[in-house]
């Protein structure tokens, strides 16, 4: 069911996911009401199925529910590596629930019946992670298209630049003369829109972290 | 309907089909009994295992049943029934030793079964002998057994033989007898612990009464608790003795009026076995006379001639000489008295102790005072008479010590100059009591007057207690029916002259040291006036006289003149005041009367004087020490031959008399013998609420707890202790203070209250507070521990719930979680709801779509919470609803709604195919949906064993015939094809912490609704339950 809001692409989308249809729809209002785009889904594998906007988003999730439990939805989306911000509602929640929901990221667990403020509150911050990720996220794409654009050798020679080496020496491990590999760096530096050896250093970094933290 | 049938060879009766003995029939009836059974309050337990035996021994067409059970090695049969018209007795496992065979097998947890006599073995020849005797032909026994050991043994009989019982039918018995053990054992309990619950009620209020009885009340009062017990014990008679040297001194009795001659009591003399034991604190107790060990032979005799036959006694020592013993007695055997109950008597009996000896000592005491002013009047009296007149007074003051101190007998001899004879002179006997042969002189008692003749005097309780070598003075003591005695000397100037003897002969009495003592100075009195009868018979009246007579007296003395001027004071006054006798004559004397006292005491005098009259006065006079003592003066006049001479007073130093006699009202005394001995923590406070004495029990309360001793001893302020910890906030400091006050302002004659103290585990108190009975008002305040009355109410109360709750809690815990997540659910909606509705409205122009999407969805979620409600309110519905036309549909709905979110949390999924078209079914919901909530609870724990994506549980409906049918059926294991019928008897159980009573339950109600329910396994796996329930078309499925 999808709750017509401003239809904006690059605004944010809220998903709600609760088994019980009022509880749904009230939620679906009062988050519109915020000025918030809203989808709600009636169980995990519906919401599982659908395609999610490439926008900011996040996700208000019930615990209790038939079939897959809130909880399970948190592992699957875990497991598949789908990164979005969950605010977790539950009817009475304990303490274990609790923490294995916040270990799991979740950025709030609110208890029902629960009060606007605290959720829309839950609901900009879980939007203000996922925005920072998906600009980390972007940084890191635009950093691999220039790393893509360079050619084997130059990317041998910037895996040596980055530990910091002099040309000269470069040039010797690779086999090359020293003037050959300076032209190298020259245009490495340009396609990478690198404005000093640090900020190079920088990139490659961020490349790689992205590369292992997932 | 599955479920294997039990099979026996049961004799068929006449007209019936072998079909309806099918072993359907006989569960149903099981199951019909045991869910019975669970709903019986415990006094009605008994009678209805007898109704249960009546249905059992019918259906099997047995004659007879008898429950025993296992009570201290004895079988007691505890519910049997038989047909009426039984040609045989009963089983009788009574008697043990004639059923060996039988009973040591039934030990061994195995049944015996024969369908005649001689199928049992040859090792079991004595059996069968008794069996034969009971015209037994068919029997079978079962020995029920828990923790490993047997507890009882159900057997059914029969005079017919040919009755053969299966082993399936041996387990239902067994299961049978095990529930009904089980069911009396919990009544034995609960009906045991309300017993002690109202003996704990009795000690508290026995306890409460008998802490401030007055004196004088005390005997009705201990009375009314004997009786009190004695009937709370289903005894006849109880007794409290007080032995002095052995001897019964007094006895409080309560028996029923008509009973055995008892009230004249026991012969104590002959039980020397139990007085030794009551001497040494012990207890002497049997519930048979048997039981008596052999050294106790004489007793038992004595025992059995009064017709005990059950017996306690508990021998309560009160002091080193004195025995208190509490007995209770019935004339039938077999009443034994438990430890725990024993010790509970004792507490008891050392109440009724501690207020005989305080009586006792309160008693004394005006005995003493009374007796002390009668010698002082004596004194007085034979100073100033005739000389004629003073053989008529000797009787008269034998008469008034006699009566002040409850004896029978006085005489007086002189001893004239020949030691062998003694001359009788004056005698005195209790109106009524003659003396057998006329009292005889002193040469009856040669060994007495042996003792008297050298000075010395005698004295004895008892007959027994005087030596062998006055084997003579005690036949003749026996003779003039003599059982106490004391026997004074009379003496003038040291030389001995006479005699004077005090006897009892009603009964035996002891003769407390200060009584002697004062029978002395009564001998002293009379010994003064004989020698002066001896002397003076001829002389007249002189000074010298008086002086000789006055400075030989016992006590002060003093005369005066007709002026009303004191002329004569003799040496005892002189000695007291140690003033010279110038100092004290005319009117020096009121020199020394305390100020306070002076003016009464001149009036009193001045009135008596001019009137002529005699007079008696307490006055305070300083004695040459400074101090100012209490003396009891009386004065008479003088008369000779009609001229008025003056007045002839005597007084005794009364100080300490009345200082003791005022022990219960004065605070200086409120920590003497008497109020220490109160049983409970005492305390006295004044008017103001200052403590003024406390008992032992009181200081060592407070000082085990921890309390701050300043705050409770003497001196410390009782009610600002209490203001204050009321001020702090403490209720029960506060209930405290307002019944102290309540008392002390004298607006409550008496103020209880109980409270549990701050200690862990708490104490439960009661507190007490009544008026102190005294000018300058006050109040007693006292606790008697009441934890034992608390604890057993509790336990009762604890015990009472405990079986309903265990019915209810499986599915009354689940039902409140699942409601309280029902209702959370449109809480929630309506709330984002308005929430929603109040952003829309802040907003510049409205969304007035949105407002009404809200406002529709407040409403129909406020009618979704209102139908949680009323469904709610119908659950908890107590009543039994008669069978009414419901829609199964709509029914099953409503319960599966209830267990969703259990089904939720444990991943089970739950769904609902319900059938286009039903009949209505004719039942009554409240019961079904217990019936339908255990099927799906059951299912929902069945699935949960699946993994998590398969846990499914199925509930459906159809229309089958006539009739309509629920079913449930889970992904579990299924059930073992032989549980397939178990599983519905009671306490079969395959979950940790099931009663195994549910599916029992769920039968009886669905066939009482002429229903039937039964389980059977999916091929495709999981099992099925199902339910066929009647409908408005047709009577019964």
């Amino acid at each position: 069911v999808r709750v017509a809001g401003d239809p904006s692409a690059s605004d944010p989308v809220v998903y709600v996911v609760d088994d019980d249809a009022a509880v749904r729809r009230a939620l679906a209002l009062m988050i519109r009401s915020a000025g918030l785009r809203v989808e709600t889904f009636p169980s995990a594998p519906a919401f599982l199925d659908s395609r999610l906007a490439d926008q900011p988003t996040c996700l208000v999730l019930d615990v209790r529910m038939p079939g897959s439990s809130g909880l399970d939805l948190q592992d699957e989306l875990e497991r598949t590596r789908r990164d979005i911000p969950i605010v977790f509602l539950t009817g009475h929640g304990n303490v274990p629930m609790s923490v294995r929901a916040m270990k799991g990221g979740a950025v709030d667990f609110l208890q029902k019946p629960v009060h606007d403020e605290d959720l829309l509150r839950a609901i900009h911050r879980a939007l203000d992670r996922n925005r920072e990720a998906r600009a980390e996220r972007a940084a890191r794409v635009a950093i691999q298209q220039r790393l893509d654009s360079l050619t084997p050798r130059e990317r041998d020679v910037l895996a040596l630049m980055v530990t910091g080496i002099p040309s000269k020496q470069i040039a010797s491990e690779l086999g090359a003369a020293e003037k050959t590999i300076k032209v190298h760096r020259g245009r490495i530096m340009r396609k990478m829109q690198a404005s000093s050896l640090v900020d190079l250093v920088q990139m490659t970094d961020k490349v790689r972290r992205g590369h292992t933290s997932r | 309907m599955v479920g294997p049938a039990l099979r026996w060879a049961g004799r068929p009766r006449p007209g019936v089909a072998p079909g309806e003995w099918s072993g359907l029939g006989f569960e149903t009836l099981l199951s019909g009994i045991l869910s019975g059974l669970i709903n019986v309050p415990p006094q009605e337990i008994e009678s209805a295992i007898e109704q249960a035996l009546r249905r059992v021994v019918g259906f099997l067409d047995f004659d007879r049943a008898g429950l025993y059970l296992l009570e201290s090695d004895r079988l007691i049969r505890r519910v049997s029934w038989e047909v009426e018209d039984a040609p045989l007795r009963p089983p009788a496992f009574e008697e043990r030793a004639r059923f060996p065979w039988v009973i040591g097998r039934l030990q061994r947890g195995e049944s015996v079964r024969f369908s005649r006599p001689d199928e049992l073995p040859e090792e079991a020849a004595v059996d069968r002998q008794s069996f034969a005797e009971r015209g037994t032909q068919s029997h079978f026994s079962i020995g029920l057994r828990a923790g490993g050991s047997m507890v009882g043994i159900l057997a059914l009989g029969s005079p017919r033989p040919g009755w053969v019982c299966s082993d399936e039918l041996t387990g239902r018995l067994r299961l049978l007898g095990e529930v009904f053990a089980g069911a009396l054992a919990r009544r034995d309990a609960a009906l045991a612990l309300d017993e002690r619950l109202r003996f704990e009620t009795l000690v508290s209020e026995i306890s409460s009464t008998l802490i401030n009885a007055a004196p004088a009340d005390l005997e009705p009062v201990l009375e009314h608790a004997l009786e009190a017990i004695v009937t709370f014990l289903g005894l006849e008679r109880g007794a409290l003795h007080l032995f002095v040297g052995g001897r019964p001194i007094q006895r409080v009795f309560w028996g029923p009026a008509d009973g055995p001659p008892s009230r004249s009591g026991l012969d104590y003399g002959r039980l020397p076995w139990a007085m030794e034991r009551w001497r040494r604190g012990e207890i002497v107790r049997f519930a048979r006379l048997d039981e008596l060990p052999a050294e106790a032979g004489i007793d038992r005799e004595t025992f059995a001639e009064r017709g005990v036959q059950s017996h306690i006694s508990i021998g309560l020592r009160t002091a080193s000489s004195m025995v208190v013993t509490l007995s209770l007695s019935s004339t039938r055997p077999g009443w034994a008295c438990a430890d725990k109950l024993a010790e509970r008597l004792r507490l008891l009996g050392e109440i009724f102790a501690g207020a005989l000896a305080r009586r006792d000592t309160a008693r004394a005491l005006d005995e003493r005072l009374h007796f002390e002013t009668l010698l002082s009047e004596l004194s007085a009296a034979f100073v100033n008479l005739p000389t004629a007149e003073i053989g008529r007074a000797i009787e008269d003051g034998q008469r008034r010590i006699c009566e002040a101190l409850g004896l029978d007998l006085s005489t007086l001899w002189e001893f004239p100059g020949d030691p062998g004879m003694a001359i009788q002179i004056r005698s005195w006997i209790r109106p009524g009591l003659e003396p057998k042969p006329p009292t005889p002189g002193l040469e009856a008692y040669p060994w007495g007057s042996q003792r008297l003749r050298s000075g010395e005097m005698i004295a004895y309780s008892s007959i027994d207690d005087l030596p062998s070598e006055a084997a003579h003075d005690k036949r003749s003591a026996r003779d003039a029916g003599i059982r106490s005695a004391v026997v004074w000397p009379l003496r003038v100037r040291g030389a001995v002259f006479g005699a004077v003897s005090f006897a009892a002969i009603r009964t035996e009495r002891v003769w407390p040291e200060p009584l002697v003592q004062g029978l002395r100075l009564a001998a002293q009195v009379f010994a003064n006036a004989v020698v002066r009868t001896q002397a003076e018979t001829t002389l007249r009246e002189s000074e010298d006289r008086f002086r000789l007579m006055a400075d030989a007296a016992p006590v002060m003395m003093w005369m005066s003149g007709p002026d009303g001027g004191c002329t004569y004071f003799n040496q005892r006054w002189l000695d007291f005041t140690g003033r010279p006798r110038e100092r004290e004559m005319g009117t020096g004397w009121a020199e020394g009367v305390h100020a306070d006292d002076l003016a009464q005491c001149l009036r009193t005098y001045d009135r008596a004087f001019s009137a002529r009259q005699s007079f008696t006065m307490e006055y305070r006079l300083r004695r040459f020490d400074g101090e100012h003592r209490w003396v009891l003066d009386h004065g008479v006049p003088r008369l000779d031959g009609g001229d008025f001479k003056g007045y002839i007073g005597s007084c005794v130093d009364t100080t300490e008399l009345k200082a003791t006699q005022q022990a219960l009202l004065e605070s200086k005394a409120l920590a003497s013998t008497i109020f220490t001995s109160l049983y409970g923590h005492v305390a006295a406070v004044d008017g103001d609420g200052v403590i003024i004495a406390v008992n032992e029990s009181w200081s060592r309360f407070f000082r085990e707890n921890g309390v701050d001793s300043s705050l409770v001893s003497v001196g410390a302020n009782y009610v600002d202790v209490y203001r204050a910890a009321a001020g702090a906030g403490d209720a029960h400091a506060r209930q405290i203070l307002e019944a102290v006050r309540s008392v002390l302002d004298g607006g409550a004659r008496q103020v209880s209250l109980e409270y549990p103290s701050q200690s862990v585990p708490a104490l439960w108190f009661e507190l007490a507070v009544e008026p102190l009975r005294r000018p300058d008002g006050g109040a007693v305040v006292s606790y008697v521990d009441v934890t034992q009355r608390r604890r057993a109410q509790d336990e009762a109360r604890r015990q009472r719930g405990e079986l309903a709750h265990a019915l209810r809690v499986t599915t009354m815990g689940e039902l409140a979680g699942s409601l309280a997540h029902e209702l959370n659910q449109p809480l929630t909606a309506i709330l984002s709801y308005a929430q929603a509705a109040r952003r829309f409205l802040a907003a510049a122009s409205p969304d007035l779509e949105a407002l009404r999407e809200c406002l529709d969805g407040v409403i129909e979620d406020d009618r979704r919470a209102a139908d949680v409600i009323q469904r709610i309110r119908q659950l908890l519905k107590k009543d039994a609803v008669k069978p009414l036309p419901v829609n199964l549909n709509a029914f099953t709905e409503d319960v599966v709604r209830l267990v969703t979110s259990d089904a939720v949390l444990n991943g089970v999924s739950i769904e609902l195919r319900s059938a286009p078209t039903l009949p209505a079914a004719l039942v009554d919901s409240v019961q079904i949906q217990q019936v339908v909530l255990n099927l799906l609870v059951n299912a929902i724990d069945a699935a949960v064993i699946g993994p998590r994506a398969e846990r499914q549980v199925t509930v459906w409906t159809a229309a089958v015939g006539p009739h309509v049918e629920l079913g449930v059926h889970d992904s579990g294991r299924g059930i073992a094809e032989d549980d397939l019928e178990r599983i519905f008897e009671p306490f079969f159980t395959t979950k940790t912490e099931g009663l195994g009573m549910g599916l029992a339950i769920s039968r009886s109600i669905v066939e009482a609704h002429g229903g039937r329910i039964w389980a059977e396994n999916d091929p495709s796996g999981g099992a099925a339950f199902r339910v066929r329930l009647p409908t408005e078309r047709d009577g019964a499925p």
